[in-house]
């Protein structure tokens, strides 16, 4: 009995890894592929490359991560960052240092927006987030006069930190995003309403029973969602030193993509936020590299969605017969 | 005696309660079809020109292509799935056929074949792709979004930066031509609405979709062939995106990836406000196309109350809450995704 | 990386050693598929064309928005013409698209620069003009001569840059400017009429100097009244929509012209008056001089594009880059003229229409790639 116990035991834990692992797996494969094929891959400017294109997209993900947990999906984050780099940029000529905290408060504001709209009017989170997304994009346009312009020299000293860098290969940039991601991992894995997340996503009619606090875990997961999106749009536009409201359009689906390439499922209540960085890392891995190697600009978009497919098909967790996928 | 006049009692009341249910789900179920009439009133009295024949001929056209496509993902989202690849694939289909019948580029005047041949190749690529969601269990919205940039991919590398501009004139006809004063295209669309409605109500594939969109486990416990049913479904949505392909080379003139772009979204949008619900098991393709006017109504108004390009993306982000927040079932003990 | 993947793939091992009594088999089987299938995508990218070999010959990039569109497609094909011009094995041509995308655009260029260091030179068109600033630092950092044109944010100019050789542009207000002073005198009644205005992108660079241009034509241009501003973000389908929906509001004798800003949506435009009838009386413009574009115009449907000669602009945009390389020219001596100019656009109008075809269509136009003062039009500004 204690034999049988121990070996079924061993055997969770083991999936568990292989999925993790898997994850890894890519990764390494991948960069192994593109370093065989030009050496200059890994070379400290690249890298530096790399991490610092990480970084919005993986406080994307993570945000997104809480979403996806849930059950539900945010489709907002990408305009939430957009929006969130023109307000910085706007603001920086106009309250100083002050303008971050304001821009963060935008996007807890945000993504309050989007959990009342999901958990108070009951409107589905595709809907909801896909209407918020359509309205921020709009709110983008306007702050930002319908002009892509640069940020002026005078407010340049506020954001050149992103310019700086330790050993010449890890910018700054990722440093924050990488607290950022711990204290994600943190609130989702150690706290009570982050359990609360993942409980939710597992089974909500049971949490609810339970007792729990169903619709504040909700609230939380669109608010942690907001938050990031807002810190990628201050990423981005320390980045480009410039406000582009169409910055983000792109990143609403990659940012999605990065968090279940992660691990993290879509039907809910399973996955760990740290892992969307090995997620987010593929991605821009997969983008770099292609360039890196000098694949034809016509194929790219070709050979991306192959190596998504294929790195989806080596993160599915195929273990559970009585899963329903949707 | 007064034991039975208690239970009879009992019995009214419940007989009352049920009734009261159920009309507030007819109510529910009719709210998306309020809401369309409602907006069709306040954009005739707001906007000029939207009560004219002219603009009902406009709306006809421009809610055929979204009409088609809806009703290939209703039946995606009534077994509780989503897809995205109508983006890529639509674009590659509608760049392929301008390059296959009589095109400013190259020799190949395949005529009236090239249509069914390219909803063919549609078929077989949503056939993969489902596959790969069947049986490989990988989530339909990632597999979905890799395939379509894979034949967004191939649709830019078939007409290298320039678009093949169509010759056919089976093509110009169909594009401007009417019958019985209804345009070409919505006779299609129309065609594929009847075929629709009677797969979904008049066959049994349409009623195992039903069931498994309500509850999987059941469904397969009462002995429907789940993959199998799941295959006809993404071979219909192959179908109506190969219709959609062509339909969009029609109307714009030439191959271009730019017919499957803003295609997908505002599809989905317009069979949710329409009533069918995105966990599946609810809603059906008369909620569909109640949706897809909904969503072609809004888009023609806004450009007819001339609403300033900055802001027409909030004004129909906050129409589309409304009418979402209207139409969906409330309830304390409602679970929504 | 060797030690990590070591790492990796031992950990792997033994995880499966000790889960291969149950799902072990399966696990194999899976890893080993996701095996192959990552080295089939690596035959397949190697089997993919224009793959730059590291080091040898010089990488000519041209980093622009889209493969989709046939103008951006022309800078490749003139950065193309400019390396057949040199000696065989010298450059090869890598493009960059960042499908709209400014953030792509950046890392993309940056990865290059990683790749090839100094071995390369670049063309860009900034895919909004804030981009400039970020490639301009990050070519100076690593000693990448580079071209740029049409959109470069105001006060950062190439001056201030040892790298960035020069800067070029048709100038988009005068652009917008012409297309409509063409499309008024166009008129039913020259100078007068009413027009709907269909812009490209919102916050666009491009569009809104264009739309500087239409504002100055129309305040020369009393007698012409604006109906409707719509955006049609450069896609086709979206101007058709808006141009029925148009016609709807106000009726095919409500509207005179329409200004267009590019030729992909002027596509969508004719399709859209073609179907009532309406094309070749309702004239509209375009931009960019696609065959597309050129076709209307020849029917009648367009009163006039503007042909921009990508190929002009990127082969003497990379044969400046590759001057300075090869130290034929040197940016600090020299002139203004040199560093920032106009070039010539084409207005191709019913008028101008035969001797644009006669150079640019049924010939390609022999450039010299030596004669460098050949593209230069006039000062971008005046002194």
């Amino acid at each position: 009995m204690q034999k049988e116990n121990s070996m079924w035991s061993k055997l969770a834990f083991n999936r568990e890894t292989m999925i993790k692992l898997f994850s890894l797996v890519s990764v390494i494969v991948i960069s192994c592929v593109f370093c065989v094929m030009s050496p200059a891959f890994l070379s400290r400017r690249n890298l530096l490359n790399i991490l610092k294109d990480l970084s919005p997209v993986l406080m994307l993900a993570c945000g997104e991560a809480f979403v996806l947990m849930l059950g539900s999906i945010d489709l907002s984050t990408g305009c939430i960052a957009s929006c969130a780099a023109v307000m910085l940029t706007v603001l920086l000529g106009k309250i100083g240092p002050a303008a971050y905290l304001v821009v963060l408060g935008y996007g807890v504001f945000a993504g309050l927006f989007n959990g009342v709209a999901h958990t108070y009017l009951q409107i589905p989170s595709f809907i909801a987030t896909l209407s918020t997304q359509a309205i921020w994009q709009s709110c983008a346009y306007l702050l930002s006069g319908g002009q892509p312009l640069a940020m002026l020299p005078d407010i340049w000293p506020y954001v050149n930190w992103g310019k700086a860098s330790f050993f010449e290969c890890v910018p700054l940039l990722f440093v924050v995003a990488f607290l950022v991601l711990l204290a994600y991992t943190v609130i989702s894995k150690y706290t009570g309403i982050g359990k609360t997340v993942f409980a939710v996503g597992s089974n909500e009619r049971a949490t609810w029973l339970m007792g729990q606090n169903v619709r504040l875990a909700k609230m939380l997961a669109f608010l942690m969602s907001g938050l990031g999106a807002a810190i990628a749009g201050i990423f981005f536009a320390v980045k480009l030193k410039s406000r582009i409201p169409t910055v983000g359009v792109q990143y609403n689906m990659l940012g999605i993509a990065a968090a279940v390439l992660g691990g993290v499922q879509m039907t809910g209540g399973r996955g760990s936020v740290f892992m969307t960085l090995l997620g987010a890392l593929l991605i821009t891995i997969i983008q770099n590299g292609m360039n890196v190697i000098g694949v034809d600009g016509l194929w790219q978009q070709i050979i991306f969605g192959a190596l998504m497919l294929a790195a989806i098909f080596m993160n599915s967790d195929k273990d559970h017969k009585g899963l329903v996928v949707k | 005696m007064d034991k039975q006049v208690h239970t009879s009692r009992v019995g009214e009341e419940f007989a009352q309660e049920m009734k009261k249910q159920s009309q507030k789900e007819r109510f529910m179920s009719l709210a998306p079809l309020i809401i369309l009439l409602v907006l069709i009133v306040i954009f005739s009295v707001t906007a000029q020109g939207f009560f004219s024949i002219n603009n009902f001929y406009n709306l006809l056209n421009q809610a055929a292509i979204p009409l088609v496509m809806s009703l290939g993902l209703t039946f995606v989202i009534l077994m509780g799935s989503t897809d995205l690849s109508a983006e890529g694939l639509g674009g590659f289909i509608g760049s392929v056929v301008a390059l296959m019948v009589l095109n400013s580029k190259n020799d190949m005047n395949l005529g009236a074949f090239a249509i069914p041949l390219v909803v063919l190749i549609s078929i077989g690529v949503s056939m993969l792709s489902g596959l790969l969601h069947i049986k490989g269990k990988l989530p339909s919205f990632m597999v979905s979004y890799g395939v379509s940039s894979i034949m967004s991919g191939f649709a830019v590398l078939s007409y290298r930066g320039v678009p093949a501009r169509i010759r056919d004139p089976l093509f110009t006809v169909m594009a401007q031509g009417n019958f019985l004063g209804i345009p070409y295209l919505t006779w299609i669309a129309i065609v594929t609405f009847v075929i629709a409605y009677i797969l979904q109500n008049r066959t049994r594939f349409g009623s195992y979709v039903m069931a498994i969109g309500d509850n999987e486990a059941i469904a397969k416990n009462i002995g429907i062939n789940i993959e199998w049913t799941k295959f006809k479904v993404f071979v219909w949505l192959g179908l109506c995106i190969g219709i959609v392909g062509v339909m969009g080379a029609v109307r714009v003139g030439q191959g271009d990836v730019g017919i499957g772009s803003d295609l997908v979204f505002p599809a989905i949008t317009s069979v949710v406000v329409g009533g069918t619900s995105l966990s599946g098991g609810k809603g059906g393709v008369v909620h569909t196309l109640i949706g897809a006017f909904i969503v072609t109504v809004i888009n023609n108004a806004l450009v007819l109350l001339g609403v300033s390009p900055y802001i027409q993306q909030a004004v129909q982000g906050l129409i589309i809450l409304g009418a979402v927040a209207l139409s969906v079932p409330h309830g304390k003990n409602l679970i929504v995704k | 990386m060797l030690l990590l993947s070591g790492t990796g793939i031992t950990l792997m091992e033994q995880e499966n050693r000790e889960a291969k009594k149950m799902e072990g088999y399966k696990m194999k089987r899976r890893e080993k598929a996701a095996m192959l299938s990552i080295a089939a995508c690596a035959m397949l990218v190697n089997a993919a064309p224009v793959m730059a070999e590291s080091a040898e010959p010089l990488t000519i990039a041209v980093s622009m928005r889209s493969t989709t569109s046939e103008y951006h497609m022309q800078y490749v094909a003139g950065a193309e013409l400019f390396a057949a011009s040199l000696p065989e094995g010298t450059a090869e041509v890598q493009m960059l698209p960042c499908e709209g995308n400014d953030d792509k655009q950046i890392n993309d260029i940056n990865a290059l620069i990683a790749s090839k260091g100094d071995n390369m030179i670049l063309f860009v068109d900034a895919n909004n003009a804030p981009n400039i600033t970020s490639i301009a630092e990050a070519c100076e950092e690593a000693g990448v001569y580079w071209c740029a044109a049409w959109n470069a944010p105001e006060g950062i100019l190439p001056t201030s840059y040892k790298y960035w050789v020069n800067f070029q542009s048709c100038d988009a207000v005068k652009q917008g400017y012409d297309i409509a002073v063409n499309l008024f005198e166009s008129l039913p009644t020259p100078g007068e009429g009413k027009i709907c205005v269909l812009e490209g992108m919102l916050a666009n660079t491009a569009n809104e100097d264009r739309m500087k241009g239409l504002n100055m034509a129309l305040e020369e241009y009393p007698g012409i009244e604006v109906l409707d501003d719509q955006a049609g973000d450069w896609d086709t389908g979206k101007a058709l929509n808006i141009t029925e929906n148009w016609l709807a509001k106000y009726g095919e004798d409500g509207i005179d012209g329409i200004w267009c800003a590019c030729d992909d949506m002027a596509v969508g435009v004719v399709q859209a008056l073609t179907a009532k009838n309406l094309n070749g009386k309702i004239l509209s413009t375009g931009v960019d001089g696609t065959s597309a574009g050129i076709e209307m115009v020849e029917n009648g449907e367009l009163a006039c594009t503007i042909a921009n000669n990508g190929w002009l602009q990127a082969g003497y945009g990379c044969a400046y880059a590759y001057a300075a390389k090869t130290g034929v020219l040197d940016t600090e001596t020299m002139d203004d003229l040199h560093r920032m100019f106009l070039t010539n656009g084409y207005l191709v109008s019913a008028d101008t229409l035969a001797d644009y075809k006669a150079t640019f269509v049924d010939s390609q136009p022999e450039y010299d790639f030596t004669d460098l003062d050949y593209p230069i039009a006039g000062p971008m500004f005046e002194e």
